[in-house]
């Protein structure tokens, strides 16, 4: 240990310099198989498959935590807004918290714990049994075939989850407030017509459509990297999931922060 | 380099017109501490069954990894059809590739991928064939190898030995120039292994590619190697002929092909 005079064996500035490397990689990955989605070869029985198994594989996870986010965040704001006086404007609430900040987060969290795991695993066991290397040896571009069809389905399926996560987010909590708390029927959808803007659905389908790439770009990235037979699979599928989970939170932030500059 | 080529020729019988497809100049090789390659000179001739044999953990399967641009030098060159591969970007590596059929060791199967779709994957990427051609084609090299039966299979379905052999048939789909094979026996039941070293001539006789085998079975590597090379400490200690291996006076590699355990070969490395 002693004798290296690497930068990255230093305590605190190695890990600093690691987490940097580690960042312009994984760019660098990210915009090369952005790039290769609009270069031929293209192979779209690949691309569908993995619309497919993001999308319906995660349709059932979507649906449960969707409603029930809505009906605890009804059951919450019901009962804050009636000190107010203003239990009519519950609809309103839940249906802004989800799209702009619930739906999105929470779906992403979801597909990830999923989808993001499960593509670190099976590209992180092709990596360790020369799979990849094989992909390569046949003149075959390994990140176009692996990397680019995997973030294009992520790109396009987040969106169309998060929106079927909102609307039965949205239908749990009118559930809630109107059959279980007796609130006026018309009430709850007329205040989401009120305060819900045509911007707030592009900003959540926005902000999905980039959870969707980190999800699948970090667990792509993570299989390419493993190294080290059945454990490092393992270790790559846990950090794929870890990271892409706080990539996610620490980009909402940013994100949200402009657009509501914006 | 110059005096280093001559020396070696001098105990081989390399004429001037035996032009190579793959030549290791001086390459030095090391993973950390531990040293691959110290000064390797090695020829792979053109049109010719060239096998390489060595100790396990010799660096063969390294080697081959050098050809395919997986790994590089640390020092020494290597040219490939005369080119030089240092000098070689991407695109130069994937032409490079499309003239390579590689076994790996371990096979390196698609296991997502039935025995089939395995064998179509470098036909459906390099060729604009139609699906009946590629179903021909395909069950034409699964029958070469005795698994025309197994199309559908996963390769998680399949025993060592037929996982290899749909390797193989994966390997030769797109008639290489240059094939090369990482243990094509190693696994085999002997008749089977038999079976692959026939392939091999007839490959050979049809397709005149330049073959690279990696083999530790001395019975066939005696029988079609048209040249053999050996590995010992990062370097080449013998090459030659069948006939020239057999009749060697080199200790080395004498305790080497009959596999004995009184030797200049330190057993426990
Ligand atoms: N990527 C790598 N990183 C570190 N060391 C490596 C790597 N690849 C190979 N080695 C080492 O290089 C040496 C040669 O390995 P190689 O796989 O080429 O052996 P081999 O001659 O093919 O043996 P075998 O006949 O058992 O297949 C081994 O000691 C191995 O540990
Ligand atoms: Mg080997």
């Amino acid at each position: 240990m002693g004798k290296s005079n690497k930068l990255s064996d230093y305590i605190i500035i190695g890990p600093i310099i690691n987490g940097l490397a580690w960042l312009g990689d994984i760019t660098k990955v990210t915009l090369l198989s952005l790039f290769y989605i609009f270069l031929p070869p293209y192979r779209p029985k690949i691309f569908l498959a993995q619309l497919y198994f993001i999308g319906n594989g995660s349709l059932s996870v979507i649906l449960l935590t969707g409603s029930f986010t809505g009906m605890v965040l009804a059951l919450q704001m019901f009962e804050v807004l009636k000190r107010f006086s203003s239990e009519s404007m519950v609809g309103a609430v839940v249906a802004l918290s989800l799209t702009r900040e619930l739906g999105p987060v929470l779906s992403a969290l979801m597909v990830n714990a999923r989808a993001g795991s499960s593509m670190a695993a099976e590209i992180g066991t092709m990596k360790v049994t020369e799979q990849i290397m094989a992909i390569e040896s046949m003149a075959v571009n390994s990140y176009q075939y692996l990397i680019s069809p995997r973030i294009f389905a992520g790109i396009l399926m987040m969106p169309a989850l998060n929106i079927i996560s909102n609307v039965v987010g949205v239908l749990g909590g009118y559930f809630i407030t109107v059959s279980l708390l007796g609130l006026d029927p018309g009430l709850y959808f007329n205040k989401i017509d009120d305060f819900m803007e045509v911007r707030d659905l592009v900003n959540s389908s926005l902000k999905a459509a980039i959870f969707g790439l980190i999800l699948t770009v970090v667990g792509s990235y993570q299989g390419f990297n493993t190294s080290g037979g059945a454990k490092g699979v393992g270790k790559a599928t846990t950090s794929a999931v870890v990271i892409s989970a706080v990539l996610i939170l620490a980009f909402d932030y940013l994100l949200t922060s402009f657009m509501i500059q914006s | 380099m110059i005096t280093n080529n001559k020396a070696n020729s001098k105990n081989t019988t390399t004429t001037p017109s035996e032009e190579s497809f793959v030549k290791f100049v001086d390459v030095h090789k090391s993973f950390g501490d531990f040293t691959v390659f110290d000064g390797l000179n090695l020829n792979i001739l053109k049109g010719k069954i060239n096998f390489v044999v060595g100790r396990s953990g010799s660096g063969k399967s390294v080697m081959l990894k050098h050809i395919l641009g997986f790994l590089q030098p640390d020092r020494g060159d290597i040219f490939i059809e005369n080119k030089n591969t240092k000098l070689f970007n991407t695109k130069d590596w994937q032409k490079t590739r499309k003239k390579v059929g590689m076994l790996f060791q371990d096979s390196a199967l698609f296991d997502s991928m039935s025995v089939f779709e395995n064998v179509a994957f470098p036909i459906r990427e390099h060729t604009k064939k139609s699906e009946k051609e590629i179903k021909e084609l395909v069950s034409q090299k699964l029958s070469l190898v005795g698994l025309d039966k197994h199309h559908k299979k996963l390769p998680a379905e399949l025993s060592g030995g037929m996982r290899k052999r749909v390797a193989l048939s994966r390997a030769i789909a797109l008639n290489p120039d240059l094939v090369l094979f990482d243990e094509p026996s190693s696994g085999l039941d002997p008749i089977v292994s038999s079976v692959v070293d026939k392939l091999i001539l007839d490959i050979h006789s049809n397709l005149k590619s330049t073959f690279l085998i990696i083999s530790h079975d001395m019975k066939g590597t005696l029988k079609i190697a048209h040249r053999v090379s050996m590995l010992y400490d990062g370097k080449l200690v013998f090459n030659g002929t069948s006939q020239e291996l057999t009749n060697t006076t080199n200790p080395l590699v004498k305790q080497f092909v009959h596999g004995r355990l009184d030797g200049p070969f330190n057993i426990f490395y």
